[in-house]
């Protein structure tokens, strides 16, 4: 059965118990000291905001962004977008994974078993969200052992018919997860609800990525750093649908040829021997 | 003792290619199996599974085809052209010109790989399959280098040229192990060709081969000596 998170950013205070509750529910390091690699900084950075990820790391499966905007009456809004992997319908990860590590399961989440990643980075590079990220363990000068990671959408307690961290522990109600028409029902009744007062509202995740995570945004997209259109990059076709399976049926031929060649030279070589070749041993 | 010159015939053999030659090939050759060999894993992690814990492991495969990429790229190349750029001036020469009957030779090559006889015209000092092998090797090395050296350190590459890297790096070499075939059957299998071989290691090939397949080299180069 299709499941949906769906993220009501209007109802979202940026309290980031949800950053909280998903690192404890995946037992991730918090980052005090900043020394994890993919979020690195000597002190707690003070920026000028509420936000204290700064990016996705192996470490943060999930974040939530704040940007403040100038309000029509002079004042300022804030915006907050609680942000994830997209667990997207069309799954460039699912797509590059050169060892089956990425697959989907029944709740409709992309799932990455780390147990099968042999940490090439493909999903980090390919990613439309730039979502995934590597950890790093050294083990020999110049030896890394790299490991993708990201949000699997808590498949352990949904398989268990709970809920994820982040909407469990949502004391607003801004994180919900239940059965995809649902949600998308709650998403377009508010979208009405709110364009009075929020002309920009509207529902961001149903088309673009096919639903697994929908957002009511209030704004449009750029301002949450959400794509306004994300597609599988096109150098992800042209590698999949192209350079790999031309490339290997290019080396076919070429075994092919070998096989061809030692048959018709030593199997069953020509009958007499060409004239130019009299005299060449 | 000074080197002959080359096209010099002595004993029966002629002299094709110079140390230098010589040491370029084989250069490119080992490290660019090196290379196929570490990057088959790192292609297919998976169906060369077995091949990886041989190498000891993806991490070090993974370190290994980064050491081998340094004597690929840096060494054939500036050897030929630095200590032989006769040989390297000939090399460039012969595969950038290409005239009716390089076509023609190329076109009606293929009876010849099966051993059976194609009335073909005379070649110069590289034959179109050579010149073709030459251009390939080139370009797909170029591309190999370049596509390498983006996905060696992605984060100092704008993003959409780290995506495209792979598939380009993936072109090259499939495209350039088909070639590959086609280059070590002759050489090393096929019942004529073989010959040529020879010259490639010692320098010195065999003269009747050398008429027979560079007959315009031949005419124009070798002298007795
Ligand atoms: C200067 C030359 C080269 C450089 C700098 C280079 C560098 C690289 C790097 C950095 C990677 C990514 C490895 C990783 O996942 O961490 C890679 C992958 C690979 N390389 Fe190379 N390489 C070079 C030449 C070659 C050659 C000559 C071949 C084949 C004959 C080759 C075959 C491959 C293959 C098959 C992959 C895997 C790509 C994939 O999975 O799609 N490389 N190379």
């Amino acid at each position: 059965m299709a499941k949906t998170l769906y993220i009501d950013t209007s109802k979202c205070m940026g309290c980031r118990g949800c950053e909280s509750a998903c690192k404890q529910w995946n037992d991730l390091p918090a980052n005090i000291k900043g020394d994890l690699k993919g979020e690195k900084f000597e002190f707690l950075p003070f920026n000028g905001t509420y936000q204290t990820k700064t990016a996705f790391a192996h470490q943060t499966y999930t974040m939530v962004k704040m940007q403040e905007l100038a309000a029509d009456d002079g004042g300022v809004k804030w915006l907050f977008g609680k942000r994830q992997c997209m667990h997207c319908a069309e799954a460039t990860c699912m797509m590059v994974c050169p060892v089956d590590a990425i697959s989907r399961t029944p709740e409709g989440a992309v799932y990455l078993d780390k147990e099968k990643c042999v940490g090439c980075g493909y999903c980090v590079q390919n990613c439309p969200f730039n979502v995934p990220q590597l950890d790093y363990n050294q083990k020999g000068i110049g030896i890394w052992e790299k490991k993708s990671s990201k949000c699997n959408l808590c498949a352990d307690r949904v398989q268990n018919g709970l809920i994820p961290a982040c909407a469990k522990t949502c004391p607003t109600g801004a994180i919900k997860f239940g059965d995809r028409e649902e949600m998308l029902a709650l998403a377009k009744e508010r979208v009405e609800q709110l364009k009075p007062k929020f002309p920009g509202a509207r529902i961001y995740g149903e088309k673009e990525v096919g639903g697994t995570v929908l957002y009511l945004l209030t704004e449009h997209p750029g301002y949450y750093g959400l794509p306004e259109s994300a597609v599988v990059p096109w150098q992800v076709r042209f590698w999949k649908y192209f350079a790999r399976p031309v490339g290997e049926l290019a080396v076919g031929g070429g075994l092919l040829v070998i096989l061809a060649g030692l048959f018709f030279n030593y199997v069953m070589p020509a009958k007499e021997t060409p004239h130019h070749a009299e005299g060449v041993k | 003792m000074a080197q002959p010159k080359i096209g010099t015939l002595r004993n029966g053999k002629v002299y094709r290619f110079d140390p230098v030659e010589v040491a370029a090939h084989w250069v490119h050759t080992i490290s660019f199996f090196a290379l196929l060999i570490t990057g088959l894993v790192l292609f297919a992690p998976g169906g060369a599974g077995w091949l990886a814990k041989l190498l000891g492991g993806v991490n070090v495969t993974r370190l290994l085809h980064r050491v081998f990429a340094v004597p690929y790229a840096l060494i054939s190349l500036p050897l030929l052209v630095f200590f032989s750029p006769r040989g390297a001036k000939e090399w460039f020469r012969e595969m950038f010109h290409w005239d009716k009957d390089d076509i023609k030779l190329m076109m009606g090559y293929f009876p010849e790989i099966l051993g059976r006889h194609a009335d073909l015209p005379e070649a110069p000092k590289f034959n179109a399959g050579e010149k073709f092998n030459s251009l390939l090797t080139l370009f797909t090395g170029i591309g190999l280098t370049l596509s390498g050296i983006i996905m060696w350190w992605p984060q100092s590459f704008p993003q959409w040229l780290v995506r495209l890297a792979y598939p380009v790096h993936d072109l090259a070499f499939l495209g350039m192990c088909s070639m590959l075939c086609v280059h070590i059957f002759l050489s090393v299998a096929h019942p004529k060709m073989r010959a040529a071989l020879e010259g490639i290691t010692t320098g010195w090939a065999d003269a009747e081969f050398c008429k027979e397949h560079y007959g315009k080299w031949y005419k124009k180069v070798v002298t007795k000596g």
